[in-house]
C-alpha cells in the first residue's frame, strides 16, 4: 500500500525537481550573495585603519543579522510563487507527490538551504576580510560574541527568531504570489499594529484612569500605570507560558495553516 | 474508471456551473468532449483531475476521490493543459526530473514519439515553438502510461502533419485499461479517433453515446439538393451541396462527421433524444 502522506524517496525526487528546474535563480541569488559579501569584506578592509588592530566579531553581528534575516524572509516570501500563474500551478498540483512533500521541500529549500548558502556565503566573506586585515593592516580578531549571544540569549534563540521570521513570511507566501515580499512585510506590520491598538483598547478600557499614558503597554508582557506600583506586570507562570507559546506552537501553527491553505487551494 | 455522480460546482455563489451532473467513464474508450465556449468543459476536466473541487456530490478516478490530489491518484493521472508551463531546462533534464514520479514511465516510447514528431532530444525547452511544446508534452503524456488521460484541446498549435501524427499514436497508446478524454473545438481533429462523443451544453451532459451507436442510429451524408420528404435533423449548406443528418432508417453505413452531429445535437436536441432513447 503506498503512503500518501510523506515518502522520503519522492520528497528527494520533489527537491530534486525543483532545484533542477530553479538552478540558475539559485546560482544567481548565491552568486549576488557571495559578491556583496566580498564586497562588503573590501570595503570593510579598506576603511580599516591602521590604528585599529582589532577587529571586533560583535561589530561584524548587526550586518550578519539585518542580511540573514533579510534574505530568508525574502526567500520564504517566494516559497509558493508557482501559484502565481495557471499553467505553473497546474504544474505544481499536478505533480505525483503529496501536499506534505511540497511544503516541506519548500520549507527545506527556503529555510536549510537558504541557512546553509548563507552562512557558507557569510563565511567566506569573513574569511576574506579576516585573511586581508591580518596579512595587510597586522589586525587581529577577537571573537567576542558573548556581547551578543549569551546564556540568555543563546545562537539557538536567534535561530528560533528567523525560524519564526521564516514561518511568518512562508504563511504569508501561501496568499501572496506576486510581489510577495513587500505585500506580506506590510501585512505583518498592519497585523502587529492592529494587535497592539486592540491591546491598547483593552488596556484603555480596563485601567483606563490608572495609565501612566494611553499606549504604555507592552502586549502579553506589561501594562504601566501613575499608580504607586509602576506596572503591572504579568505572574512568571503566565509570562513562561506566553514565552513558550512563541517559542514552540506559534511556529508550528503557521506551519499547519500553510499546509492547509496550500491544500485547499483550487485552479479557477 | 471515472464515477462523477451528482456533481454540483460553481465559480460564483448563485450561479451553479453544474448542477446534479452525473457521469461514469470506463477503461477502453477515447471520449470526445465537445461544448460550447463557457460549457464547462475545462471546468469538468479539472474537476476529473483534481484541480477543482466540488461544491457537492463526488468525483472519483479508480475509486480515489479525485480532489484528495493524493499521490497514488496523480500518477496514475495526466492533464495537457491547453496552456502549457514548461520549466527553462533541457528535455533530457526535464525528463531526468519528471518522469520518475510515474512508475509506468517508457523512456523507450518517449524517445520514439518525440522521434515521432520530429522534435530533436536535446532541444531546450524555452526555445521551443508553442506547437513544438503541445507535441514534447503529448509525448511525455502518452510515455508516462498513466491509466488516465486527459487533454484540452490537444491540436491547438499543431500543425497538419502533426494532427495525424497525434492521432495516430494516440489510437496506438489506448488499452483496455486505459481511458483517454479530448475536449475540443477542433472536432474534426478527432474524426477516427474518439469512440464515445460526451457534448455539454448549458452546464449539463445532453448527449453521451458511443460513435458506433451514432452510425447504427444517424446517417451523415451530402445530398445535392435537400428533399422535403427526408427527415433531415441538421444541415449545413457548402460548395459540394447540403451536408445533411438524418435519421438511420435504412441501416445505411456512413461516416460519423462530428461537426454535424455537435450542430444537430444543439439545435435539434428533443428529436435526437427521442431518436436515442
Amino acid at each position: 500500500m503506498q503512503n500518501n502522506f510523506f515518502s522520503i524517496n519522492r520528497l528527494g525526487m520533489y527537491l530534486r525537481k525543483e532545484i533542477s528546474d530553479n538552478y540558475k535563480a539559485y546560482l544567481l541569488t548565491t552568486s549576488l550573495m557571495l559578491a556583496a559579501g566580498i564586497g562588503f569584506a573590501l570595503i570593510g578592509f579598506f576603511n580599516l585603519h591602521q590604528w585599529e588592530k582589532e577587529i571586533k566579531v560583535s561589530d561584524l553581528l548587526p550586518p550578519y543579522i539585518i542580511f540573514f534575516a533579510l534574505y530568508i524572509g525574502l526567500d520564504a516570501s517566494r516559497s509558493f510563487n508557482a501559484l502565481a500563474k495557471t499553467e505553473r500551478r497546474m504544474d505544481f498540483f499536478l505533480l505525483p507527490a503529496s501536499k506534505f512533500e511540497k511544503v516541506l521541500g519548500q520549507f527545506l529549500i527556503t529555510f536549510v538551504f537558504v541557512t546553509i548558502v548563507f552562512h557558507l556565503c557569510a563565511w567566506i566573506s569573513f574569511k576574506t576580510y579576516q585573511t586581508l586585515a591580518i596579512t595587510y593592516k597586522g589586525a587581529t580578531v577577537v571573537y567576542d560574541w558573548d556581547r551578543i549571544f549569551h546564556p540568555k540569549f543563546t545562537y539557538f534563540n536567534f535561530l528560533q527568531l528567523m525560524l519564526g521570521l521564516h514561518a511568518a513570511f512562508f504563511f504569508g507566501a501561501t496568499f501572496f504570489y506576486k510581489f510577495s515580499f513587500p505585500k506580506i512585510f506590510f501585512s505583518i506590520l498592519i497585523i502587529l499594529f492592529a494587535g497592539w491598538f486592540l491591546n491598547i483598547a483593552i488596556t484603555n478600557i480596563l485601567f483606563g484612569k490608572s495609565l501612566h499614558d494611553w499606549f504604555t503597554n507592552i502586549p502579553f508582557f506589561a501594562i504601566f500605570t501613575n499608580k504607586q506600583q509602576f506596572a503591572y506586570v504579568v505572574p512568571e507562570w503566565l509570562g513562561r507560558t506566553n514565552l513558550f507559546i512563541a517559542q514552540f506552537l506559534l511556529i508550528p501553527a503557521l506551519w499547519v495553516l500553510s499546509y492547509f491553505r496550500i491544500g485547499d487551494k483550487e485552479i479557477q | 474508471m471515472i464515477n462523477i455522480q451528482s456533481l454540483t460546482f460553481s465559480y460564483k455563489a448563485g450561479r451553479p456551473l453544474f448542477e446534479n451532473l452525473n457521469l461514469q467513464l470506463q477503461p477502453g474508450h477515447i471520449y470526445g468532449l465537445l461544448g460550447k465556449n463557457g460549457a464547462g468543459k475545462s471546468t469538468l476536466l479539472k474537476q476529473i483531475t483534481g484541480l477543482l473541487f466540488p461544491d457537492a456530490g463526488k468525483v472519483e478516478v479508480f475509486g480515489e476521490v479525485a480532489s484528495g490530489r493524493n499521490p497514488s491518484f496523480l500518477q496514475d493521472i495526466f492533464l495537457v493543459p491547453e496552456e502549457l508551463y514548461l520549466p527553462k531546462v533541457k528535455i533530457k533534464q526535464y525528463l531526468a526530473t519528471r518522469a520518475c514520479f510515474y512508475p509506468n514511465f517508457d523512456y523507450k516510447a518517449f524517445d520514439a514519439y518525440l522521434k515521432e514528431f520530429e522534435i530533436p532530444q536535446n532541444q531546450y525547452l524555452p526555445e521551443m515553438s508553442y506547437g513544438q511544446k503541445k507535441k514534447f508534452v503529448i509525448s511525455f503524456a502518452l510515455a508516462a502510461n498513466t491509466r488516465v488521460l486527459v487533454m484540452d484541446e490537444p491540436t491547438n498549435g499543431l500543425d497538419i502533419p502533426s494532427k495525424s501524427i497525434f492521432r495516430k499514436l494516440i489510437a496506438g497508446t489506448l488499452t483496455d485499461d486505459k481511458c483517454i478524454i479530448i475536449s475540443t473545438h477542433q472536432v474534426r481533429d478527432l474524426d477516427n479517433l474518439i469512440d464515445s462523443i460526451v457534448i455539454i451544453d448549458n452546464h449539463r451532459i445532453i448527449f453521451r453515446e458511443a460513435v458506433e451507436t451514432v452510425t447504427d442510429k444517424l446517417s451523415f451524408k451530402v445530398v445535392p439538393q435537400l428533399n422535403p420528404a427526408e427527415t433531415v435533423l441538421y444541415a449545413d449548406s457548402n460548395l459540394r451541396g447540403h451536408a445533411i443528418v438524418t435519421p438511420n432508417q435504412h441501416q445505411e453505413h456512413s461516416r460519423i462527421d462530428m461537426e454535424l452531429l455537435f450542430n444537430a445535437v444543439l439545435s435539434n436536441r428533443q428529436s435526437i433524444q427521442e431518436i436515442f432513447n
